[in-house]
């Protein structure tokens, strides 16, 4: 297992992803907070100027009742009228308010004599010795014409001055902090998935180097890497199989095909040597063309069943009469099974209707019926049957001879499967291919259905609709 | 007969034009596909028979050009292609037969002669076959040998038919196939000779001629001996 550089943890996009994932978290709670922050600021602020508003409204109704006069005594405390700063710290902690009348001279009547906002509603801070760091809201309007002025004001609760500083230097440390963070997350996630990614690359690498037996090892806990793990293996698993019969086929085509080559080679010798005996020219000349004959007949089974297996012959499906087409090729087999001492038994249901090529179909029921005829014992009895169920024509052919091993019930419709293994017997082992493959063309299936006593394949074909 | 070949494998004119001759037949060969359809048009064939893979152009499209040119000679098809839809296509483009390489000098033979044979008797097909002492009604489809009815299954009827219209001549096993079960395969089992088999039992064994004979490795000929 290699480790992971640098270079390539930058370039990955786990990294990449976890990293900006990290910040934009980050950042989406610090806008989140500040949100409510802000919420609340303006809550506080809204409460502090609802009062100045309410005060502001008694005072000038005081002075609209009892003149100026009346709102000095109203700021009159202790018997003066204009205030010590000292009294401020009072203010401040109680939650009281500032004020202040003065007039058009700036000339204080009562009231506190720090505090000089502009006209309306503003945001200010008191002119004190220690206080004027904190901020108030504050009002300030035209009394009789502008002869005198009225200023009222009211300290800005400091907690959410303090929260609000708190909240700067924490947001600034979150933002400081969450870079390191999500690199190191990324970092560590990106670093699992490398290696389980590296595992996978190792197995891939084995294989390249011709170890098609290896396999990507699982952690056993489902998660995606055990899934993408175990497919790659599955897929392994199918290539390998579809591989080792290849070279099985390869091995077996060469054979098959060479064989009546090396005959053909040897006649010709003889013919060479008996070019002076006429009969035996003769006899060398028919050996050579029967072996030539086979060598045709494989290749022409090659060739149709890579015609059939490509598929491009369903456009020429037509509907028939699947229990029609049996019955005559089943008429044509009677006096070769009849021939051969053996009991042929042909059992149709009536009107089986199918969608397919006639010509292929008749190869299948001839290459199921050729294979019953070489493979079944001297006097076997041998049944062709076919009836419908569940919306699907089932065909049966079956003999009551030796049957055939449990072990290739799947590889007998392999090519060039051919159960007797010096390939000594007659046939080149694509008879069943060739059914397999036509039934497949035709959206159905081909399987043995027992094994012994007696083989039955059965072909299951899609009955035409309507 | 008189027969043009277009073809342009040497090894296949000289092994096909030496049959032909030897048979008495004359040959004319073209090499490409315009010189063959020139050659088609200028002289009267019995039969013509066209490559599939000629230089210039397919033998199939030739035989198009050819029949819509209004030559209505008789023609084969050779090829080296297997594909199941290759006949269908070449039958299409309006040839009469189709036939794979490699093959026999005696089944190209039997179907040129088939081919041949067809055109003049297009107008009347015969009512009544005979050949020695048996006779075929072919519109009462009764079968008589020396005055005695022959009892036929449909199959061995139509094969006695196909001998019968072809007095003399080869008929292959791969024509009955063809003509008679309409198979374009080629079942590894005898089911023609265990056929015809049958048929001869019935027509010649209870006979003291023998009407049908076998061609080793080709066929079958009915005719007198």
């Amino acid at each position: 297992m290699s480790s992971v550089s640098p270079s390539a943890l930058l370039r990955s996009t786990i990294f990449r992803r976890t990293v900006l994932s990290g910040l934009i978290g980050a950042v989406g709670l610090i806008a989140l907070v500040w949100l409510g922050f802000a919420v609340h600021k303006a809550n506080t602020l809204g409460n502090v100027r609802a009062s100045l508003e309410e005060e502001m409204q008694n005072l000038e109704a005081l002075h609209t009742g009892e003149g100026v006069d009346g709102l000095v005594q109203a700021l009159t405390f202790d018997g003066r009228s204009v205030w010590d700063p000292d009294w401020l710290y009072a203010i401040l902690e109680e939650d009281e308010f500032i004020a202040r009348v003065l007039t058009g001279d700036d000339e204080t009547l009562a009231g506190y004599e720090g505090i000089d906002p502009p006209g309306g509603s503003t945001s200010t801070y008191v002119d004190h010795d220690e206080l004027s760091g904190h901020r108030v809201l504050s009002y300030r309007l035209p009394l009789d014409g502008g002869d005198v002025e009225l200023v009222v004001a009211r300290f800005v609760p400091d907690r959410v001055l303090i929260l609000e500083e708190w909240l700067v230097r924490a947001s600034l440390l979150v933002l400081l902090a969450v870079v390191p963070i999500s690199l190191l997350t990324g970092f560590f996630t990106s670093r699992t998935a490398f290696r389980r990614l590296d595992t996978i690359s190792a197995t891939a690498e084995t294989i390249d180097e011709g170890k098609m037996d290896a396999r990507v090892p699982l952690e056993g806990n489902g998660d995606e890497f055990d899934r993408l793990s175990s497919a790659v293996n599955d897929m392994l698993d199918r290539i390998s199989a579809l591989a080792r019969n290849l070279e099985g086929v390869s091995a077996d085509v060469a054979h098959d095909l060479k064989t009546p080559v090396s005959n053909i080679a040897g006649r010709l010798q003889l013919l060479e040597r008996d070019a002076n005996d006429p009969q035996a020219v003769v006899a060398h000349v028919t050996a050579s063309q029967a072996h030539i004959t086979t060598l045709l007949r494989t290749l022409d089974a090659m060739l149709r069943l890579g015609e059939v297996e490509a598929g491009g012959r369903r456009g020429a499906f037509a509907p028939m009469d699947f229990s029609h087409l049996i019955a005559d090729v089943a008429e044509s087999f009677l006096p070769v099974f009849e021939d051969a001492d053996k009991q042929f038994d042909v059992r149709t249901q009536a009107r089986v209707p199918v969608n397919g090529d006639r010509d292929l179909l008749t190869q299948l029921i001839s290459n199921l019926l050729e294979n019953a005829l070489e493979h079944s014992r001297d006097g076997a009895n041998i049944w062709v049957e076919l009836r419908t169920s569940k919306g699907r024509a089932l065909l049966e052919v079956g003999d009551d001879g030796p049957g055939l091993p449990a072990s290739a019930v799947d590889s007998v419709f392999d090519r060039f499967v051919r159960l007797d293994s010096s390939r000594t017997t007659p046939g080149n082992g694509l008879g069943l291919s060739l059914v397999r493959a036509i039934a497949e063309l035709h959206h159905g299936e081909v399987r043995v259905a027992q094994t012994a006593p007696g083989a039955v394949f059965e072909v299951s074909l899609p009955l035409r609709e309507g | 007969m008189n027969i043009l070949l277009v073809e342009d494998n040497q090894e296949i004119v000289a092994f096909v034009a030496r049959g032909l001759h030897e048979a008495g037949d004359a040959v004319s060969v073209a090499t490409s596909a315009n010189q063959g359809l020139i050659e088609a048009a200028a002289h009267p064939f019995d039969v013509i028979i066209f490559d599939r893979l000629l230089p210039g152009m397919d033998g199939v499209d030739a035989v198009r050009v050819l029949r819509q040119s209004g030559v209505e000679t008789p023609v084969l098809i050779l090829t080296a292609l297997d594909g199941i839809d290759d006949r269908v296509t070449g039958l299409e483009a309006g040839a009469d037969d189709y036939l794979t390489k490699p093959f026999a000098f005696a089944e190209l033979y039997a179907r040129l002669r088939a081919l041949a044979r067809r055109q003049p008797m297009m107008d009347k097909e015969p009512t009544r076959l005979q050949v020695g002492d048996l006779t075929m009604e072919r519109a009462t489809q009764i079968v008589t040998r020396a005055g005695v009815k022959l009892d036929l299954s449909p199959r061995e009827h139509k094969i006695l038919e196909c001998l019968m219209l072809n007095e003399d001549q080869l008929v292959t096993r791969t024509m009955l196939l063809e003509k008679i079960w309409g198979y374009r395969f080629d079942p590894k089992t005898s089911l023609v000779q265990t056929h015809v088999s049958r048929l001869r039992t019935k027509v010649d064994k209870p006979f003291d001629v023998e009407l049908i004979r076998t061609v080793r490795g080709a066929g079958y000929v009915i005719g007198e001996p």
